[in-house]
C-alpha cells in the first residue's frame, strides 16, 4: 500500500514538473518572440536605434530565459537560439538591416522549433 | 568532467531508489515485464551520464516513470487473475506424469537439449525420475521426482529429525548489535552481554554472532 502511494505521489510530481516544464517554454518563447518581432518591426520602419536596443534587449532576455529553460529542453537547442540572438545586435548595429531582418526571422524559427518540440504532441511522440 | 561526476551520483541515487521502490527480487526470479523494465533502467541512466547536453531531468524522469508504471501494473496484477496472466503468461506442465509434453515443449520453444540442461540444473540425470516437470514464467524449470526418487525424509522413516529446525538470525554484524533480531531468537541483548562478557569478547570483536530460537549460538570473532 505504502509503495502504491509512493507511486501516486510521484506520478503526480512527474506530471506536474512536466507540466511546468512545458508552461516555461511556452511563456519564455511567446516573451522572447514578442521582442525580436518588435525588433524587426523597427528595423522595417527605419528606427535602427529602437531596433538594436530592442536587439540588445532579446539578448538579455535570452540569457536569463536560458538558466530557467536549461532544466527541461536540450541544450544543443539552447545553444544554437543562444548564438543566432547574438548576432542580432551587431547586425543592425553596423547597418546590415536585410541581413538582420533574415536572422531575426530565422531565430523566430528556431525557438518556435525548441517550444513546439516540447509539446506533448502526436507528431512529436511518434 | 565534474558535470559527470555529479551526473553519475545523481542518476545512481536516483536507480537505487527507483529499484528499491521496485521491490526484491533476484535477476533469475525476475518476471519478463520485470527484467526488460531493469535493462530499461540501466539504459536511461547512461544517456544523461554520457551525453551532457541532454537535460538530466529527462533521465530521471524517464526512470521513475517506469517504476511507477511497473508498480501500478503490479498492484493490477495482485488484483486481477486475468491481467496478471496476460502480462506474464503462465506455468506450463513439459512433463505431465512422467510423459514429456512434446506440444507444450513446442509452444515454448524449449529444444529437448534445454529441457535435459534445466533437468540437471536441477541435479534430475534421469529424465525418467521426474513425474512433474513445470516452465515457470519466470522461464525456471520446476521439478517434482517419483515418490521413490525423492530424498528420504524422517517422516519417511517414521522418525524424529535429529533436532527441530530453527531460524537462525544474526545478532551481531561486524561489530555492531542488530536490536531488531532479537524478537526472533531466545536471547536477549543482556543474555548476548553475559556470554561475550564469559569469553572475553566486546561487542566491537565480533565478526558474526548468529542464535536460534532454542538458544544455541554461534561466534565468529574479528581477525586481528
Amino acid at each position: 500500500m505504502k509503495r502504491l502511494i509512493a507511486a501516486a505521489v510521484l506520478m503526480l510530481m512527474l506530471v506536474s514538473f512536466c507540466t511546468v516544464g512545458v508552461v516555461q517554454i511556452l511563456s519564455h518563447e511567446d516573451k522572447i518572440i514578442g521582442i525580436i518581432s518588435q525588433a524587426v518591426e523597427a528595423a522595417e520602419n527605419e528606427d535602427y536605434q529602437l531596433a538594436y536596443e530592442l536587439a540588445v534587449k532579446s539578448e538579455e532576455e535570452w540569457i536569463s530565459s536560458e538558466q530557467e529553460l536549461a532544466p527541461f529542453t536540450s541544450h544543443l537547442h539552447l545553444n544554437d537560439v543562444g548564438l543566432a540572438i547574438s548576432k542580432l545586435p551587431p547586425l543592425i548595429k553596423y547597418g546590415n538591416k536585410s541581413q538582420f531582418i533574415s536572422e531575426c526571422k530565422y531565430t523566430i524559427v528556431q525557438i518556435t522549433h525548441l517550444a513546439d518540440s516540447e509539446v506533448p504532441s502526436l507528431s512529436n511522440i511518434f | 568532467m565534474a558535470v559527470t561526476f555529479i551526473r553519475a551520483v545523481i542518476l545512481y541515487v536516483c536507480v537505487v531508489i527507483a529499484l528499491r521502490l521496485m521491490g526484491k527480487r533476484q535477476i533469475g526470479e525476475m518476471q519478463p515485464k520485470e527484467l526488460v523494465i531493469t535493462i530499461l533502467i540501466a539504459e536511461l541512466a547512461a544517456i544523461p551520464m554520457s551525453d551532457l547536453n541532454s537535460p538530466l531531468i529527462n533521465g530521471v524522469i524517464a526512470i521513475l516513470t517506469l517504476i511507477v508504471l511497473e508498480i501500478f501494473l503490479s498492484v493490477i496484477s495482485l488484483k486481477s487473475n486475468t491481467f496478471r496472466r496476460l502480462l506474464n503468461g503462465r506455468p506450463a506442465i513439459v512433463i505431465n506424469k512422467g510423459v514429456i509434453d512434446q506440444k507444450a515443449l513446442k509452444n515454448l520453444r524449449f529444444t529437448a537439449e534445454e529441457l535435459m540442461e534445466s533437468l540437471r540444473q536441477q541435479e534430475v540425470f534421469d529424465i525418467s525420475d521426474v513425474k512433474y516437470a513445470i516452465v515457470e514464467t519466470t522461464g525456471k524449470l520446476s521439478v517434482l521426482l517419483n515418490a521413490d526418487r525423492q530424498p528420504l525424509t524422517p517422516s519417511d522413516t517414521k522418525t524424529a529429525p535429529a533436532s527441530d529446525a530453527a531460524l537462525n538470525v544474526c545478532l551481531i554484524c561486524d561489530g555492531k548489535i542488530k536490536k531488531e533480531s532479537f524478537n526472533r531468537c531466545s536471547l536477549t541483548q543482556k543474555d548476548v552481554e553475559q556470554i561475550l562478557t564469559t569469553r572475553r569478547l566486546k561487542v566491537r570483536d565480533v565478526f558474526l554472532m548468529t542464535a536460534d530460537e532454542n538458544g544455541n549460538y554461534n561466534i565468529i570473532s574479528k581477525d586481528c
